[in-house]
């Protein structure tokens, strides 16, 4: 077995925080606050690693290949350092500084996110031309009513009983199948967490 | 007026940002790619900065210089986890993984435990002591409704099951009872990934209408 | 003549060895001297050859071995002395013997094999066994190449002369030589007294006389070459393509017969068969041997030479092959070209003038002997190789083999097609062999790192340069037809959704709808925030990204005012980097319309909690430990808004905004088990509503506010107006065209079915 320290590591530390869930005993959690405390701060050490992977070992890497990608990679290294050299000087609490997230990263990422409503919308138009089936078409039926739902031009329903009702009882279908998803997506990693604490899987590995 | 202007360069860079953002409809091209670019190195920038002050320093570093021995854990195993930035030295940073998602496991199996599945067991049974609760829905009404979330949960999990016997005759085939829930299931997720996906649609829409929105408003700042 | 028994093993050695042949020990010289002609053995032959075999002699029981080490030419030889013992003593008993008749029958059975063998009467499988199995002279037992063929009585004079002939044949070195053979095949050999080559078997060193066999033939014959050490003969080339040019036959064998008449004067005593038998049967497979690269020597007196390892490797005592093995990091096909020494090779001693045609049909060459490690000190093989003449296949191994054309007519002719180094070295007629250049007989060893040529380097990244161009260019390959008419519909699209945008505040503002109908989650939500405590502070959690700050700027925007009409304290912290930025920015802007609200004085920002479930579990069970600053790094919990704060279950309420429903998930199973009655409430985007309906609906999130159309509702119930109500008209303007689009869409395509199958 490879590396059996860390099957270890992994099956221990999880039987520890799992215990904790059913058996509030001072002690335990005694342990367990510290062993999450951990865990939190090897989660933001991963994501400097992803960081430090991403300028480094991609664009500093790109500068050196030939390409037209240099010249882009030039761009994200020099805006990450002016943006770091920045942060370290005035502190992340510093209004200036978090212009960078108001004024750089929110609108650009609105703007995607704007952009993704007309290729969507555009990709609808063919909703049915690849699922040309019963589920195809309640699942085109169903867009079409919840997109009118939500934008409240059915509020004069609200006059009509029936109507409500009807409404009504459309919101619980969704709520149905979302609850069977969730049921699903509940015993997914329920398995697949007793697979990682009984040392079946180890993601961890290589 | 510094502040006016400061507010007014930074509406400007945010005017232009969002109309490179926008030449997108014309075709990949040039401004769209040093725009992305430009949202890279900022926005790992911005974390880079953050990780380091909300993470390390309170985290680590204060604690060491408190004198707190047991910091040196985590303090190992970040150097540990840092090496994994190095191709050759990745496999030392296999521990601190190890770590991580024996840990994150353990939570998801407890969150999933005691936040969903008790919880959304006992909301599917006890829609039916609505009736219990007069809330001037007609009782009729709410019988349905708590059938209907009962049938639409069970018949969803049942689609997700796809576990078939092998016959010898007719091959890997599921029983008629499974087979009959699973397509109703197939209805009730249809419908509710046609919800999602229009949940989805009206998110963008409503980014949509904002940037608009301030396209206009910059528009008309600009102007004056 | 008595054997010397070895001490060690006890087992019989030639009177005259000094060493014993199966064990090296050192023998006590015995007191009967070596007979000048070293015919001690073939005395013992004959005195043994009149002994009455007896069958259990064969069972190889009674030697004391087991079958398995009874070498199988030992066994042949044991069977056919059983077998013609059989018969002559029938023949006994019907005719009466004549006394050349019992000297010749007293001749051993190997010698009749030979000499009936080498007059033709051999089957081709017995011709073919003395080329791997022969033994050297010094072999205890007679080879299995003694042939069953009976002699006739005919032959007998003849046997007798050619015997005698051979007899007076001597070796020039056969002292001290250690002796290679099989262990198997030595002690099969010394447990079978009755076999008349007992002698034979401890004699490791053949005394040849020189003298003797000379007499044969002096114009034929000459001496061994001192230099050789080996004792044989060479054999002159000149005078063996003489013979072959006279008498070309290629099935003819080398027989007795053939012998001429200064073969009288060789006694067999002097002869040493075995000798002779393996110098053919060397020459027949290894026909360099006799390629002797030394100048003849007129000395008639020929020392006994040692033999080396390696001359006894050409011998192939031990029946292995004789083509001396390479050492790994040599060439089995080496690039010397073998050297012709023609001259300088002499007969055999014991070949007679008129040699038998497979001898004397052997071309010789230059003999290239494969690199091989050094046998000896003593000898160095390397210059044995360079000596030794290459020779030819005689011809009736020729004939043996596959119809091929007469080969030693053209080898001379055409010197490139035989073989002039490797394995095949020295015979003609094969096919070249390729010079690999290294010795494939052993694997060539790979390192355990990958190893790349400059080629495999260039072509590896050219590809690399290939995949990056094409996918700098686009992901798929589209044609610009189906380009540009994708940028035309978006473009049109998009030209249409913001043209009613613009226009909705002004055509499309009478037509408004405004919410009348106010979903069950919302109104939850504003009874909570209605009912929750101002003493205790409001946990706000912001775990969204800034795609939606937008559309959580709407819908949190009435949540948070009021809140701030309450006059609540706030505890902000995300799980998202940016998301307490994003998060201040909203309560600035909320706070903007709420008279008399400080955020600086009523707003903690605990600023950023990484690890997302395992960061939200870490805060459920302890938030001290969960977040012990602020994002300016105070002490967060020495506060006044904090300080009577230990758990979750402290705080008025939690709102968490969130634009997914995974965040939004594990707050729910994080933080809910451990809430007790503190409220959870949810501001989130249009796209995570749907599944988290059910958490409400269980009871385990209080309320929501889902979009901008919730957002209107809670400003509805508010009943203030706000910035939301100016977007009503182009968000609901938008949504009805998104609509009216997508169903047109799905009509035309339920219509048109064939677009689909034409473009396959």
């Amino acid at each position: 077995m490879k590396s059996p320290l860390s099957v270890l590591v992994a099956v221990l530390s999880g039987l520890l925080v799992l215990a904790g869930y059913f058996f509030p005993f001072p002690a335990l959690i005694a342990i367990r606050t510290p062993m999450l405390d951990w865990a939190v701060t090897l989660a933001g050490i991963a994501g400097l690693v992803a960081i430090i992977n991403l300028i480094v070992g991609v664009h500093l890497k790109r500068l050196r290949e030939a390409g037209s990608k240099r010249f882009f990679s030039v761009v994200v290294i020099i805006t990450f350092l002016i943006v770091a050299a920045f942060g370290f000087y005035l502190g992340p609490a510093d209004p200036n500084f978090q212009k960078v997230v108001t004024a750089i990263q929110t609108p650009i990422e609105t703007s995607l996110m704007a952009l993704l409503a007309i290729t969507l919308t555009y990709s609808s138009l063919k909703m049915l031309q690849r699922q040309r089936n019963w589920m195809g078409l309640v699942f085109f039926l169903s867009v079409i009513l919840f997109l009118v739902i939500n934008s409240g031009v059915l509020a004069f329903s609200a006059e009509i009983p029936l109507l409500q009702d009807l409404l009504s009882g459309f919101h619980h279908i969704p709520a149905a199948g979302a609850r069977g998803i969730l049921l699903g997506i509940a015993l997914g990693s329920l398995a697949t967490g007793v697979r990682i604490l009984i040392g079946s899987d180890k993601p961890y590995s290589g | 007026m510094p502040t006016l202007s400061a507010d007014l360069l930074w509406m400007f860079v945010s005017f232009i940002l969002t109309l490179m953002v926008f030449s997108y409809l014309f075709g990949d091209n040039a401004l769209f790619r040093f725009v992305s670019a430009l949202f890279i190195g900022a926005t790992t920038g911005y974390f880079f900065v953050i990780l380091i002050f909300q993470v390390v320093l309170p985290r680590l570093v204060a604690p060491i210089l408190n004198g707190s021995v047991i910091t040196l854990i985590p303090l190992i195993l970040s150097g540990l986890l840092l090496m994994k930035v190095s191709p050759k030295l990745a496999k030392f940073g296999n521990l601190s993984m190890a770590y991580l998602v024996g840990t994150g496991a353990a939570v998801a199996i407890g969150g999933a435990i005691l936040g969903t599945l008790f919880g959304q067991i006992k909301g599917t049974l006890t829609a039916f002591d609505a009736l219990q609760q007069a809330t001037g829905t007609s009782p009729v009404f709410l019988i349905l409704e708590g059938t209907l979330m009962l049938v639409g949960t069970i018949a969803t999990l049942v689609y997700f099951n796809f576990g078939a016997k092998n016959t010898a005759q007719k091959g890997v085939k599921r029983g008629w009872l499974s087979a009959t829930f699973a397509w109703i299931g197939q209805f009730f997720i249809a419908i509710t990934l046609g919800a999602v996906f229009a949940g989805v649609l009206t998110t963008a829409i409503t980014a949509l209408v904002e940037r608009s929105d301030f396209i206009l408003q910059s528009i008309n700042t600009l102007m004056r | 003549m008595a054997d010397n028994i070895c001490p060690i093993c006890e087992r019989p050695n030639d009177p005259s060895a000094e060493r014993c042949w199966y064990c090296q020990a050192e023998l006590t010289p015995t007191e009967q001297p070596t007979p000048v002609n070293g015919t001690d053995w073939l005395n013992g032959l004959r005195e043994e050859s009149g002994q009455t075999l007896e069958p259990e002699s064969l069972d190889p029981t009674i030697e004391g071995e087991s079958p398995e080490e009874v070498p199988d030419w030992l066994a042949r030889i044991r069977t056919r002395e059983q077998m013609e013992r059989d018969a002559q003593a029938n023949d006994q008993a019907a005719q009466p013997e004549e006394p050349v008749a019992e000297k010749k029958e007293e001749l051993p059975d190997w010698l009749k094999e030979i000499k009936a063998g080498y007059s033709g009467k051999k089957s081709d499988s017995e011709q073919e066994e003395p080329t791997l199995e022969s033994v050297s002279p010094f072999a205890s037992t007679p080879v299995d190449d003694q042939k069953s063929v009976p002699a006739s009585q005919d032959r007998g004079d003849d046997t007798d002369e050619w015997l005698s002939r051979l007899a007076a044949w001597k070796p020039t070195d056969a002292e001290d030589q250690p002796i290679i053979s099989e262990p198997g095949a030595v002690d099969s050999n010394d447990a079978e007294p009755e076999t008349t080559l007992t002698p034979m078997e401890t004699a490791p060193k053949p005394q040849f006389d020189m003298d003797s066999l000379a007499a044969l033939n002096q114009a034929e014959f000459r001496p061994f070459e001192a230099k050789r050490g080996s004792g044989w003969q060479k054999l002159n080339a000149d005078e063996l393509e003489a013979e072959q040019q006279d008498d070309p036959q290629p099935e003819k064998q080398l027989s007795f017969e053939d012998l001429s008449a200064a073969e009288e004067e060789l006694t067999l005593a002097n002869f040493d068969i075995n000798a002779l038998r393996e110098t053919i049967a060397v020459q027949q497979t290894d026909p360099d041997f006799f390629s002797e690269k030394t100048p003849p020597q007129d000395d008639g007196d020929l020392e006994d030479e040692d033999l080396t390892d390696d001359d006894l490797q050409d011998l192939n005592l031990s029946g292995t092959d004789i083509r001396a093995t390479s050492s790994p990091e040599e060439p089995v096909f080496s690039d010397e070209q073998p050297k012709l020494h023609v001259d300088r090779f002499d007969p055999s001693p014991f070949v007679p003038d008129d040699l038998p045609d497979w001898l004397a049909t052997a071309k010789l060459g230059n003999h290239e002997k494969p690199t091989s490690e050094p046998a000896s000190e003593d000898l160095d093989g390397s210059e044995l190789a360079n000596e030794i003449d290459k020779a030819n296949m005689p011809e009736w191994l020729q004939a043996a083999r596959a119809p091929t054309p007469d080969t030693d007519g053209l080898s001379g002719n055409l010197p490139s097609e035989s073989n002039e180094a490797g394995l095949l070295a020295g015979i003609s007629g094969t096919l070249q062999t390729p010079n690999f250049g290294v010795d494939i007989r052993k694997p060539v060893g790979y390192g355990s790192t990958l190893k790349v040529s400059e080629r495999q380097k260039h072509s590896a990244n050219l590809f690399a340069n290939l995949v990056d161009e094409t996918f700098d260019e686009n992901d798929v390959k589209i044609p610009q037809i189906t380009k540009n008419r994708h940028i035309i519909w978006r473009l049109v699209l998009a030209v249409s959704m913001i043209l009613v945008i613009l226009l909705s505040a002004t055509l499309f503002a009478p037509f408004i709808i405004q919410p009348a109908l106010f979903p069950p989650e919302v109104v939850s939500a504003y009874d909570q925030v209605d009912t929750i405590s101002a003493e205790k502070p409001v946990l706000l959690s912001g775990d969204f990204e800034a795609a939606v700050a937008g559309e959580l700027s709407w819908s949190s925007q009435s949540l948070l005012e009021h809140l701030m009409r309450r006059n609540l304290n706030f505890v902000i912290l995300s799980s998202n980097p940016s998301g307490s930025t994003l998060m201040n920015q909203l309560i600035e802007k909320a706070a903007i319309n709420v008279e008399g609200y400080d955020p600086s004085s009523h707003v903690v920002t605990l600023g950023y909690l990484p690890g997302g479930a395992t960061g939200v579990q870490l805060l459920a069970g302890n938030p001290r430990a969960a977040m012990p600053y602020t994002h300016n790094l105070d002490v967060a919990w020495n506060s006044d808004i904090l300080n009577s704060v230990n758990s979750l279950s402290d705080f008025s309420a939690v709102i968490v905004l969130s634009d997914q429903s995974e965040s939004s998930r594990n707050w729910v199973e994080q933080i809910q088990p451990g809430l007790g009655a503190t409220p959870l409430l949810f501001v989130v985007s249009a796209q995570a509503a749907p599944l988290l309906q059910p958490y409400y609906q269980s009871g385990q999130v209080s309320g929501y506010v889902a979009g901008f159309y919730g957002s209107l509702a809670y400003e509805q119930m508010l009943q203030q107006t706000s910035g939301s109500l100016s977007h009503l008209g182009a968000f609901q303007s938008v949504m009805l065209l998104v609509v009216v689009i997508i169903l047109v869409g799905g009509l035309v395509t339920l219509i048109r079915p064939a677009s689909t199958e034409r473009k396959g």
